[in-house]
């Protein structure tokens, strides 16, 4: 069974002190740009796993590494967001309509994940984000 | 906010429901099209976050393997490091803080451009 050989996987077993490096950087990106710590786990746990696999490995645990830094980044975010609710920069309000499109389209985006090859979507969003930031760079 | 928003909301929620990343397009969102400010867009992306990725992780819990004691370490050196991070961009002038997303948002975008090389180069060989 998939299941079974995905708990097998010889990764998330770096040492402590990386793993705490790591938990700490992507806590302080997200309390500091309310965003973007799942980014530097990804990047970080699924590098480490091609290193110490092969690729074939790699690719399978790719959406449990993804699954694993949501799982970090979900508490951390709670934080987070207490204290920009404290800080007076949240809009509840504002935010009340979106809460059924955005727990629709979450469900709906980890079925999909198991049925769609991402790898263009992924390149188009990872451009769309290169030049934002280089136009939120400039007009600032 | 308007159908137009609530559909938007929609598909980032489902590419965030991929692991697309797309926190940073909420806020681009947000701040370019509706004009909300830095931290406003940012706190509003924090609730988008808690409730897409408290979403789909009912899903992925039971389709996926986390590992826990790896995750409890990262959790528990994230808080507080979340607490200082959040403290800063309160701090900070909004303008730094949209700079400083503009160049996470450049780092990102280059590391999804560049992993994705990387990838096509081992499988060919």
């Amino acid at each position: 069974m998939a299941h079974s050989s995905r708990l097998r996987l010889p990764y998330l077993t770096p040492t402590v002190g990386l793993l705490l490096a790591l938990g700490g950087g992507a806590g302080f990106i997200n309390g500091l740009l309310g965003t973007g710590g799942g980014i530097l786990l990804v990047l970080v746990l699924q590098t480490y796993v091609r290193r110490h696999t092969n690729a074939a490995v790699a690719a399978e645990a790719q959406r449990d590494v993804f699954a694993t830094a949501l799982s970090v980044m979900l508490p951390i975010s709670v934080l987070s967001t207490i204290l920009y609710a404290r800080g007076g920069t949240l809009d509840l309000g504002g935010f009340a309509p979106m809460i059924l499109p955005t727990v629709l389209g979450g469900v709906l985006g980890a079925f999909l994940l198991d049925k769609l090859r991402l790898d263009w979507l992924k390149r188009l969003f990872s451009l769309l984000l290169l030049v934002s930031g280089v136009l939120m760079v400039v007009r600032v | 906010m308007t159908f137009i928003d609530m559909l938007v909301t929609l598909l980032i929620a489902t590419m965030s429901g991929m692991g697309i990343g797309s926190g940073g397009l909420m806020v681009l969102y947000l701040t370019f099209v509706r004009g909300a400010p830095q931290l406003v867009a940012q706190g509003f992306n924090l609730l988008f976050f808690l409730f897409s990725a408290g979403a789909s992780m009912v899903i992925h819990l039971d389709r996926r393997s986390i590992r826990l004691p790896a995750t409890a370490l990262m959790i528990a050196a994230g808080l507080p490091a979340a607490y200082l991070g959040a403290r800063l961009a309160l701090r900070l002038p909004e303008g730094i803080v949209a700079r400083l997303f503009g160049f996470f948002l450049i780092l990102a975008g280059a590391n999804g451009i560049l992993s994705k090389q990387e990838r096509k180069t081992k499988e060919k060989s």
